[in-house]
């Protein structure tokens, strides 16, 4: 896709390229066999391995190269035939901005009502959560890295509140990664 | 500010990431029932000033419903709990006597 935003201040802000995602949903035994059979794990509770997010008790979201997303697709539905289970593609549903740097955990904390020093929320983490006033998956990928899973129709909003609060001018130093 | 800990995705939540659902522990009057039973089921509610027991829903979160026991004067809150029953379950009951003995609400003490 071209024409990805991006925005620089505190923290960079990189909308991703169109990501392949799957929303796979069933209990945690047929969820767990399902991810198995396209090489994939079952994340803990609260927690992203990488390519799967824990979403809900019976719920994650699979995230694979766009390009084999109808493959990927398949093979969750076959392995859950039968059972009650949901595998859907809902790739065009969302976009992913990546936040980078020093400031990742500030500039997070200034737009989700969660606690984000490192003891609440350690490098792996995923919440589910508000984005100011829309909804949103953050991922702290890395300590300086994260990235926010939002609806694609909000997308140009989600852009927008992350940029006022990375604003160059706009620094707390709350948090220890990025005391001034 | 009140904050719940949501029993399915174990979030500590804020009451802007919740959706407020209204009292507890209701039992539904539908088709078929006296016109007293659907009146109290639709209009009567508690209204007390202590201990409470309400529905919650993590939403912006893991979309699922629980229920808090909390108090509505000091906004303590005793517990959270699966919205999968129907009364509240013992440790949630201790942890109020604990606190407000002699609570009562409903049928529940
Ligand atoms: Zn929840």
């Amino acid at each position: 896709m071209s024409n990805l935003r991006s925005f620089e201040g505190l923290v960079t802000v990189r909308e991703m390229p169109l990501r392949g995602m799957i929303t796979l949903r069933g209990d945690t035994e047929v969820m767990t066999a399902a991810l198995k059979s396209v090489g994939f794990e079952l994340p803990e509770r609260g927690m992203c391995n990488g390519a799967v997010v824990w979403m809900s008790p019976d719920e994650v979201l699979v995230q694979c190269p766009h390009e084999s997303v109808g493959q990927t697709l398949a093979a969750l539905q076959s392995a859950t035939q039968s059972m009650h289970a949901l595998a859907l593609d809902v790739s065009d549903t969302r976009t992913v901005f990546e936040i980078t740097g020093a400031a990742t955990r500030e500039v997070l904390a200034k737009l989700a009502p969660i606690d984000l020093r490192s003891a609440q929320f350690p490098v792996g983490k995923v919440r589910r959560t508000r984005l100011a006033q829309i909804p949103c998956a953050v991922w702290l990928r890395e300590e300086s890295a994260a990235e926010a899973i939002i609806f694609r129709s909000v997308a140009e909003y989600a852009l927008g509140v992350l940029q006022s609060a990375a604003h160059p001018q706009a620094a707390v130093g709350y948090f220890a990664s990025n005391k001034m | 500010m009140l904050i719940l800990t949501c029993p399915n995705c174990g979030e500590a939540k804020d009451e802007t990431e919740l959706h407020a659902g209204g009292e507890a522990h209701l039992k539904r009057f539908g088709p078929g029932s006296s016109d007293a039973d659907f009146e109290a089921y639709l209009f009567e509610r508690e209204n007390p000033k202590g201990v409470h027991f309400e529905r919650w829903h993590c939403a912006p979160g893991c979309g699922k419903w629980f229920h808090a026991a909390r108090c509505t004067m000091t906004n303590e809150v005793f517990g959270t709990y699966s919205a999968q029953t129907t009364e509240p379950p013992e440790n949630i009951k201790d942890a109020i006597t604990a606190k407000r003995p002699g609570w009562h609400w409903r049928q529940f003490s």
